[in-house]
């Protein structure tokens, strides 16, 4: 690629708009070219001056009130003709509700769930289980995670629940209990807390856990690939939709992220996506 | 699940609370946008709301939910014309001179200038942003200020794609020469 | 011919009414629109305090030319005081009035005083005073009647502190502390500042990167984000939502629907539940506690954790745990009258949901 190819091009591959091959093209030859490499480091800082000098919008808390209002005062429903009832009854009859396919995918969970649960029931009987409470002074369990101290390692695993062995009695009005604590299947590599907040940027933060996020994700889909087989065709494939669909709000709001880092509505769309996703691959794994 | 399909949904089905979302989630940004077209707080907070208004009332006609935020701009951006259109009639400006802007920043009271406290590149951005051409402006704003893509811009603005690029790469000349002694260029 | 007719007829037919309608919109448009002539604006620099008739529909902005503070007092009179002030006694306050000729609208600025010049203290310094090789901070004291409008106030490092304002009050700072107490709804956004709201009527909305927020005896959903500031949100009649991603979430005594997310840290609720109400309480890998009176009627709780460990203390009815034979991931439970709705879950993390003595759980003033 000569020099004048690359520069009439060089502001669309800095707004993401080539095709994956002129890209590559154009990457080969800033690689080789510094001239046009300054060309697009002068792009790049020019960017970060006109983002930075944006001081933001604040939304009057109001705002929203004068939009209802509007809505409000506009939506006064025309009472209907003789004709148009029976035509309304018929045409509702008939109409398909619109869902979204995140709200058809939620409603099939629902389902699958209540219908695996009933034949969990069915096929077992569930006695009533005590679940008994931790005296106050009784030190808490090995598997709790106090704050700013190093994760111990996880339990081992335990056939149902066991009870915590230091479990002591209490005075007072509270009743003596024992803990019954559930034991931790995953195997997780030991960590430390880091101080929050204070020595590290919001970036770095949110990068942080973003790769908690993935991280879980990971294991979850390591999970799920082991039990797609039970899983039927038609509730695999909405599924998939729902993870897809997911994964294209990860992608938005990853790229508003970028952008803005320190703005915490920004983060927050994302964490929640990761989120969902997570809340998504764990259903499929108690399916 | 709240995602933007969702809450339109829920939005066509009555939920006037998912729509009271779908503002949560959009009104900043078209409130930035129209702005930066009017110039004027108070009229671009009315033009938003009339914007939000027109777009529940036809949310019928919208046909591809996830192309709601284009859409959703698109009428910011037409109500905002409609409005500098009905004023030019009366033959009255509302874009600001550069020295006005100016004038302003000394401590008047209800313009972009008199909220940024003496910060200088602030003003200088703001200054050259308003010496676009409203074309220019638009396009300059909804790419490198609202990261949208280029396709996008041309459904929200009407314009071509090769219009979009040319009246990006003028802006972006423009902003170069009126803010040079701000960037660092190598 | 005839055909051709028709058709052309037909056509305009039924594009007749659409373009009505497009042209009767726009004429709702430049009706509903106000106009705007151009502001007429006159700036005033006043030295020392300042006295203005408050006149109906007046809208107020503020701002201040240093890093000083902004001081607003709600009071009952009629009439609006402002005054500037330093260390070194009183400064100027720049008045401009101005405004379409349907609103009015007032800008009181702080400004330095010119002390070299003591027969005309009000002439423009072009250069801060330095004090200690720094600016000098000009502080802005305004005293308003509590129904005034104020604007948008925007803000870097200058402290705002409202009090006792009835209408709504917005601030946009950066590294700026916030205090408001006393007023209507509230819209704050800052990077680092700290944001304090107190005895607040109406929505509290709250965005921080860093800042610590605390909410206090508030009447009016509130909503709080945050990335790393911690959050505190005690006494609150009205839905909270709360979400944060590095810094621990405390809820106490919420009345109304609760829904706090987390990413690293812990969340932690005390206090009754509302016999309907519903709270879900969710941290990726931090600590979720939900501490309740032992007198609570009653709830339906799920409580799950991928990774971690489920307690409580309640004796819960079970529906149906989730588990396979060696690992206990979620507990469905219902205790008492099962009204009020509780979700608490950790993905890796601890979740508890513990009774407390009801003599013993935190007061609302």
């Amino acid at each position: 690629m000569r020099c004048d190819d690359c520069q009439l091009i060089i502001e669309g591959y800095f707004d993401g708009e080539l095709k994956e091959s002129t890209a590559l093209r154009v990457r080969r030859h800033l690689d080789g070219c510094p001239s046009c490499s300054r060309l697009l480091q002068n792009l790049t800082a020019e960017h970060a001056v006109y983002v930075a000098s944006r001081s933001e919008i604040l939304i009057r808390p109001d705002l929203w009130s004068g939009v209802r209002s509007r809505l409000t005062s506009e939506q006064q429903p025309e009472p209907l003709g003789a004709l148009e009832r029976p035509q309304t009854w018929l045409s509702s009859a008939f109409v398909l509700p619109r869902i979204s396919g995140l709200t058809a995918v939620a409603l099939v969970i629902v389902a699958v769930g209540m219908t695996m649960l009933l034949m969990r029931y069915l096929d077992r009987s569930l006695g009533d289980r005590r679940l008994t409470s931790v005296s106050e002074s009784a030190p808490k369990a090995a598997s709790a995670m106090p704050e700013g101290q190093a994760v111990p390692e996880p339990e081992p695993l335990v056939a149902g629940p066991r009870r915590s062995p230091e479990a002591k009695q209490n005075t007072g009005t509270k009743t003596t209990n024992e803990s019954i604590v559930a034991g931790s299947m995953l195997k997780r590599p030991s960590r430390r807390f880091e101080t929050i907040g204070k020595t590290k940027t919001p970036e770095q933060l949110v990068r942080e856990a973003e790769q908690k996020y993935l991280t879980a994700i990971a294991m979850l889909s390591r999970t799920v690939e082991r039990k797609r087989a039970r899983l039927d065709l038609a509730t695999l494939t909405k599924l998939e939709q729902a993870l897809a669909s997911i994964d294209r709000t990860i992608a938005d709001t990853r790229k508003a992220v970028r952008q803005h880092p320190d703005d915490p509505v920004a983060v927050q769309f994302m964490l929640t996506a990761y989120a969902k996703k997570v809340d998504v691959l764990r259903e499929m794994v108690d399916y | 699940m709240n995602g933007s399909e969702d809450l339109i949904a829920r939005t066509r089905s009555g939920d006037q609370e998912a729509f009271r979302l779908v503002f949560e989630r959009y009104s900043r940004p078209v409130l930035g946008f129209i702005f930066e077209m009017v110039s004027q707080r108070d009229i671009a907070e009315e033009l938003t709301q009339e914007t939000f208004v027109r777009a529940y009332h036809n949310l019928k006609h919208l046909r591809d939910d996830s192309k709601f935020s284009t859409w959703l701009f698109g009428i910011g951006r037409n109500v905002a014309r409609e409005w500098l259109r009905s004023r030019r009639r009366e033959n009255l400006t509302c874009t600001q001179d550069i020295d006005s802007i100016q004038q302003e920043h000394t401590g008047t009271i209800d313009s972009p200038m008199a909220r940024l406290l003496g910060n200088e590149l602030n003003l200088a951005m703001e200054t050259a942003l308003q010496a676009l051409d409203e074309e220019k402006r638009v396009v300059f704003f909804l790419k490198v200020l609202q990261q949208r893509s280029y396709q996008e811009i041309a459904e929200i603005t009407g314009f071509s794609l090769a219009k979009v690029k040319t009246e990006l790469h003028r802006a972006r000349l423009e902003m170069r020469r009126r803010l040079r002694l701000y960037l660092e260029m190598k | 011919m005839k055909k051709r007719n028709c058709k052309v007829l037909l056509i305009t037919a039924i594009m007749l009414p659409g373009l009505m309608s497009v042209f009767s919109t726009r004429l709702t448009i430049a009706q509903s629109v106000p106009q705007s002539p151009q502001a007429h604006q006159e700036s005033e620099r006043h030295y020392g305090r300042l006295r203005i008739n408050a006149e109906r529909g007046l809208k107020v902005n503020l701002g201040n030319r240093t890093t000083g503070r902004i001081t607003v007092n709600g009071w009952d009179r009629d009439v609006i005081e402002a005054q500037s002030v330093s260390e070194r006694g009183d400064e100027v306050v720049i008045m401009t009035r101005g405004g379409d000729p349907g609103t009015k609208a007032l800008f009181l600025k702080a400004d330095y005083a010119d002390l070299d010049q003591p027969a005309v203290p009000t002439s423009l310094v072009p250069a801060p005073p330095l004090i200690d090789g720094k600016p000098l901070k000009v502080h802005l004291e305004i005293n308003l009647p509590r129904n005034v409008e104020i604007g948008l106030i925007q803000v870097w490092r200058s402290e705002v502190q409202v009090t006792g304002m009835k209408t709504p009050i917005a601030v946009s700072g950066d590294q700026s502390s916030v205090i408001l107490k006393g007023t209507g709804a509230v819209a704050v956004r800052t990077r680092s500042g700290n944001v304090e709201v107190e005895d607040a009527n109406g929505t509290i909305e709250v965005g921080t990167t860093s800042g610590a927020v605390r909410v206090r005896n508030v009447r009016g959903s509130v909503r709080v984000v945050s990335i790393s500031g911690p959050i505190e949100i005690k006494c609150s009649r009205g839905s909270t939502r709360v979400a944060n991603t590095e810094a621990p979430i405390e809820l106490i005594n919420i009345d109304g629907e609760v829904d706090a997310v987390t990413t690293n840290s812990s969340v932690r609720f005390a206090g009754p539940l509302r016999e309907d109400g519903r709270y879900d309480l969710k941290s990726m890998s931090g600590k979720v506690e939900m501490i309740l009176p032992d007198n609570t009627p009653g709830f339906d709780a799920t409580l799950s954790s991928y990774g971690g460990v489920i307690e409580t203390d309640f004796d819960l009815r079970m529906k149906s745990p989730v588990s396979d034979g060696t690992q206990q991931r979620r507990m469905v439970g219902h205790f008492g009258n099962g009204k009020a709705r509780i979700t608490l879950d950790s993905f890796e993390g601890f979740v508890r949901l513990t009774k407390g003595l009801s003599g013993s759980m935190p007061r609302c003033n």
